[in-house]
C-alpha cells in the first residue's frame, strides 16, 4: 500500500458537503482531497442527450452499484436480515458531485419546532403523549442558528420560491408556517401546472395555506455568486434521477466544484473507494485507506477527516474503523453509533381521473408543485389524535416519462391491468389523471437501529451495513389521519374517478419511498446523548467531523437537503474560524 | 504539420471544429458554416457526419468528398490565394440541402492566428462596445439563458452548452447565418431566431414567443458576441 503526500483535508466522496467544503477550505488556503467512488463527469456531455428513462429511472445509471455494495435489512431484531439486491426503498448515487447532480431539488429549511420536537411536544402534551420505545431528542442547534446559513446557500445556489415570513412578517401565498427567513429567494417560485393551480384552488377554499414547492432550480436566467451565467429550467420532465443538461438544477457541479478546483488546492480522486478511516494510538484519524481506480490500495494521511458520503455510507465507516483506542468503531465508545436511524413514509398517491382534461404532466420537474404544512409536524392540535407529528402534502410533480409512468393503469377499481381494456384506459387517462401526494416524517425508536451486518459482505471484503427498520403504530395511525386529509381534497377537486390507497403499506426495502434515511451518527449537547457535537465533530476523535444527515436526531417531513447544507456551511466556517487555531479541540 | 480541422455535418448545418493543435498555437473551439484557414498552407480536415450522408465541396478549391456517418473522411484543401470561397453540401441530405452551405475563409498565416485566438476566447460578460447598451446586453443575455436556447447552443462563458444546434459564442464574427445562406445582418437575426421555418421549412429550431423588448435584448446580445 502506498502512501500519498498528507493534506489538510480528505473527505469520503466528492458530493455536496464535500464540495462546499472543499470550496470554504481552499479558499482558506487548505490542501484538500476527496475520494469518490463512481466516476468523473460534468454536464458536458455527461447529461447531454439523456432523457433515458429505462437507463436512469428504471436501471438506476447514476446510482450505487450494488454488485459492489448494498444494504442488507430486517424489520425486527428476532428476524434475520438479508441484502436489498435490486432497488429499492432508496437510491444513493454516486460520482463527482454525488447524489446532489440527479436529487429533485426540493429544498426545505426545517421549521423552527423541527429543531426542538421532544421539548415541544412534552411541554403542549406530556410526556405520554410519545410513543412508546422512542428515542426523540432536542437537536443541539436551533433554527436561529442555522438561518444565516439557510440563507447563505440559498443565496449561493439561486434557490426559487416564496418566502411566508420575512423577519417575522408573514407574506400572502409563502408558508405561513415556516421560521422566519432574513431575505427573500433569490429567485422567484417555478412555474405551475394545471394541477398545482387546482390543488391551491382546493384547498385555499377548505381553509388550508397552499405554497409554492421551494427549489434549487433557477426559474429564471441569474448571475450566480461565483460570476456564472446560469441558465433556467426548460422543464424538460426528466429530472430526478438525471443530471441537468442545462445546468439549471443546482448541483455541486454548478456551483461549488469548480470554484474548489480552480484554485489548485483541491483534488478528486474518482473511481476509487475509501475503505476505512485510519487510526492512531491515541484514537484520532490520520487518513483514509482506499482502493484506486486501478484495483491499488491507498493510504492518504490528513489532519482532518470528514465523513461526507451519503449517511448509510458514513455510519458504515464509522463502524468499520476500529483500533485498540476505539474498538468499537470510530465515535462508538458508548455504543451509540447507529441509534435514531429513521426514514419518512409516503404512501401514495391519491390520483383523480378528469376524462377530456389534459395535464401534460411529461412537462416540468419535481418542484412545480404547490405544497400545504398545514398537517405537518405539530401545526394542528393532536390532543385527541393517536399519533404525533405529521405530513406535508402536494399536488403533482411534472415528471411522467413515457417508460416508467404506463406501468399504473387503469385508475380506479374493477378494471383489467392487461389486454384492449388496459390499453384503452391507457390511452383515455394517461395526461387526464393528476396526484396528490404525502410526505410525512417517522420517529425514532430503540428497536430502530444500523449497525454492521454479521453474514453478508460487500465488494471490498468487509460487512454491509445492517437496517433494522419497520413502521410503528404512530407511523400507522399518523398515515390514516393524514390520508383522510389527502382523500377530501381529492374529492373536493371533483374527478370523475378516485382512486385513494386504503392503508400503510408495510415497510419494504424494495419498493421505493426517498432516499431520505437519517441518524445513526447523531448530533447532541453531550457525549451521553450523541455521536457527535453540532458541528458534526465526534467527541471522542476531534479531528473527524461527519456531514449529512446521519447527524439528525431525527427526520422531520421535509427533505434534508437544505438542512444537510446549512449545518455543511456552519461547521465548514467554524472550522476555517476556529477549529484551526486550535486544531484537536472541540469546538464549543 | 498541417492544421488539422474536423468538419462534422448535420442536416442542414456544418459544425466545425478546431482542435488543439499541441504546438502551443491554435487552442480548441468550435464554430459554425465558416472554415477559416492560412493561405498557401495546406489543411487536413477530417470529415464525419451526425445523420445522414453529406458532402463537402468549395468548387473553387477541391473536389467533392462525402461526410458519412459512422466513418471519418479525411481530405485536404489549401487555398493559394487570400479570400473568401463559397461550399455547398454536394449529396442530397434532406429537405434543406440546398441550403446548407458554407464559406471558407483564407487568410495570410499571421491574420488566421488571430481570428483563431479570438474564436478560442469565451464570451466574457456582456459589457458596452461599439456604442451597446451594457444592460440591454445583459438583458439579451438573461433571456438567452431562461429561453430553450439552452437546450441546442452553446455560448462559451456561460453556462449554456447544447450541442444540438451551431455554437454561438462568436456568432456576431460569423458573415452568415442560417447554414450559409442569408447574409448575418440584424435584420436576417431577428427573422431567424423569430421564425426559423419562414426562412428554412423543416428545420430542427422551432419559432419562438419572443417579441419585443425580450427580442430586441436577445438579437443585441447574439450580434455583439463577436
Amino acid at each position: 500500500m502506498a502512501t500519498q503526500k498528507k493534506v489538510d483535508v480528505v473527505t469520503v466522496g466528492a458530493g455536496w458537503t464535500a464540495s462546499m467544503l472543499a470550496w470554504k477550505f481552499t479558499e482558506a488556503g487548505m490542501n484538500v482531497v476527496s475520494i469518490e467512488q463512481g466516476p468523473g463527469r460534468w454536464s458536458n456531455p455527461g447529461f447531454a442527450h439523456n432523457h433515458d428513462a429505462l437507463r436512469y429511472h428504471a436501471r438506476h445509471a447514476m446510482m450505487v452499484n450494488l454488485r459492489k455494495e448494498t444494504w442488507t435489512w430486517r424489520p425486527t431484531p428476532d428476524v434475520p436480515s438479508l441484502p436489498m439486491r435490486q432497488y429499492g426503498s432508496f437510491n444513493p448515487g454516486q460520482g463527482l458531485g454525488g447524489a446532489a447532480v440527479h436529487w429533485t431539488a426540493q429544498l426545505w429549511r426545517f421549521a423552527p419546532d423541527d429543531f426542538r420536537v421532544r421539548s415541544h411536544l412534552i411541554e403542549r402534551y406530556g410526556e405520554a403523549k410519545l410513543p412508546e420505545g422512542n428515542r426523540i431528542q432536542d437537536w443541539p442547534v436551533s433554527f436561529d442558528d442555522l438561518e444565516p446559513h439557510y440563507d447563505a446557500f440559498e443565496q449561493d445556489i439561486g434557490a426559487s420560491g416564496q418566502a411566508g415570513n420575512l423577519r417575522g412578517d408573514l407574506i400572502e401565498g409563502g408558508n405561513p408556517f415556516e421560521g422566519p427567513r432574513s431575505n427573500p429567494y433569490p429567485n422567484p417560485p417555478m412555474a405551475h401546472n394545471v394541477p398545482a393551480q387546482m390543488f391551491r384552488d382546493v384547498t385555499q377554499e377548505m381553509g388550508y395555506h397552499p405554497f409554492p414547492y421551494p427549489s434549487g432550480i433557477a426559474s429564471r436566467a441569474f448571475v450566480d455568486r461565483f460570476g456564472n451565467a446560469r441558465a433556467a429550467c426548460i422543464y424538460c420532465g426528466f429530472c430526478t434521477r438525471y443530471g441537468c443538461e442545462v445546468d439549471a438544477k443546482s448541483s455541486p457541479l454548478t456551483t461549488h466544484l469548480p470554484v474548489a478546483l480552480r484554485t489548485g488546492r483541491y483534488d478528486v480522486r474518482t473511481r476509487s473507494r475509501v475503505l476505512r478511516v485510519e487510526l492512531d494510538g491515541s484514537g484520532h484519524a490520520t487518513g483514509l485507506t482506499y482502493v484506486d481506480e486501478d484495483g491499488v490500495e491507498q493510504f492518504q494521511p490528513a489532519d482532518i477527516v470528514v465523513l461526507s458520503g451519503f449517511t448509510l455510507t458514513n455510519v458504515r465507516m464509522m463502524l468499520l474503523s476500529r483500533n485498540d483506542a476505539h474498538p468499537d468503531g470510530i465515535g462508538n465508545d458508548r455504543g451509540l453509533v447507529g441509534k435514531n436511524y429513521t426514514y419518512q413514509h409516503f404512501t401514495g398517491p391519491w390520483r383523480g381521473y378528469f376524462p377530456g382534461r389534459r395535464f401534460h404532466l411529461y412537462m416540468g420537474n419535481g418542484v412545480v408543485m404547490n405544497a400545504i404544512y398545514d398537517f405537518y409536524g405539530d401545526n394542528f392540535d393532536h390532543s385527541d389524535l393517536d399519533f404525533v407529528g405529521g405530513a406535508q402534502i402536494f399536488s403533482s410533480p411534472g415528471e411522467r416519462d413515457p417508460e416508467t409512468s404506463a406501468g399504473n393503469f387503469p385508475i380506479g377499481d374493477d378494471a383489467k391491468t392487461w389486454g384492449q381494456e388496459w390499453k384503452d384506459s391507457l390511452r383515455d387517462q394517461w395526461n387526464s389523471y393528476l396526484d396528490i401526494n404525502m410526505e410525512a416524517e417517522s420517529l425514532p425508536y430503540e428497536d430502530q437501529f444500523l449497525d454492521l451486518d454479521p453474514n453478508y459482505t460487500a465488494s471490498d471484503g468487509q460487512p454491509l451495513l445492517r437496517l433494522t427498520f419497520d413502521w410503528h403504530d404512530n407511523d400507522t395511525n399518523m398515515w390514516r389521519f393524514i390520508a383522510q386529509r389527502c382523500t377530501e381534497i381529492l374529492e373536493a377537486m371533483g374527478p370523475e374517478v378516485a382512486e385513494t390507497p386504503t392503508d400503510l403499506d408495510p415497510y419494504t426495502i424494495h419498493a421505493y419511498q426517498s432516499t431520505h434515511p437519517t441518524g445513526g451518527a447523531i448530533m447532541g449537547t453531550d457525549p451521553s446523548n450523541s455521536v457527535t457535537n453540532s458541528f458534526g465533530q465526534v467527541w471522542d476523535t476531534p479531528n473527524l467531523f461527519v456531514t449529512g444527515a446521519a447527524l439528525f436526531p431525527q427526520n422531520p417531513a421535509a427533505n434534508p437537503t437544505g438542512t444537510v447544507a446549512a449545518l455543511a456551511y456552519r461547521t465548514g466556517d467554524a472550522i476555517v474560524q476556529r477549529y484551526l487555531k486550535d486544531q484537536r479541540a472541540l469546538l464549543g | 504539420d498541417a492544421l488539422r480541422i474536423e468538419v462534422h455535418a448535420h442536416q442542414w448545418w456544418w459544425e466545425v471544429r478546431y482542435p488543439d493543435q499541441g504546438d502551443g498555437g491554435v487552442t480548441a473551439f468550435t464554430t459554425a458554416n465558416e472554415i477559416h484557414i492560412p493561405t498557401g498552407e495546406e489543411v487536413h480536415i477530417d470529415l464525419t457526419s451526425e445523420d445522414v450522408i453529406h458532402s463537402l465541396w468549395v468548387p473553387q478549391l477541391s473536389g467533392k468528398m462525402d461526410l458519412v456517418p459512422g466513418k471519418t473522411n479525411t481530405m485536404y484543401l489549401e487555398a493559394t490565394e487570400d479570400g473568401t470561397y463559397q461550399g455547398m453540401c454536394a449529396e442530397f441530405c434532406g429537405l434543406q440541402h440546398a441550403r446548407m452551405r458554407f464559406l471558407v475563409v483564407a487568410h495570410p498565416r499571421a491574420d488566421f492566428d488571430a481570428w483563431a485566438a479570438a474564436q478560442a476566447e469565451p464570451a466574457g460578460p456582456p459589457s458596452e462596445a461599439d456604442g451597446a447598451d451594457e444592460g440591454e446586453l445583459l438583458r439579451g443575455q438573461q433571456v438567452f439563458l431562461g429561453a430553450a436556447c439552452v437546450y441546442c447552443h452553446t455560448i462559451e462563458g456561460t453556462s449554456a452548452s447544447g450541442t444540438v444546434g451551431p455554437d454561438l459564442t462568436h456568432l456576431g464574427s460569423r458573415a452568415t447565418l442560417a447554414g450559409g445562406t442569408i447574409e448575418n445582418t440584424p435584420a436576417n437575426l431577428a427573422q431567424w431566431v423569430a421564425n426559423p421555418p419562414s426562412i428554412k421549412p423543416g428545420t430542427q429550431m422551432p419559432p419562438t414567443s419572443l417579441s419585443g423588448d425580450a427580442l430586441n435584448a436577445l438579437l443585441a446580445y447574439l450580434e455583439s458576441l463577436e
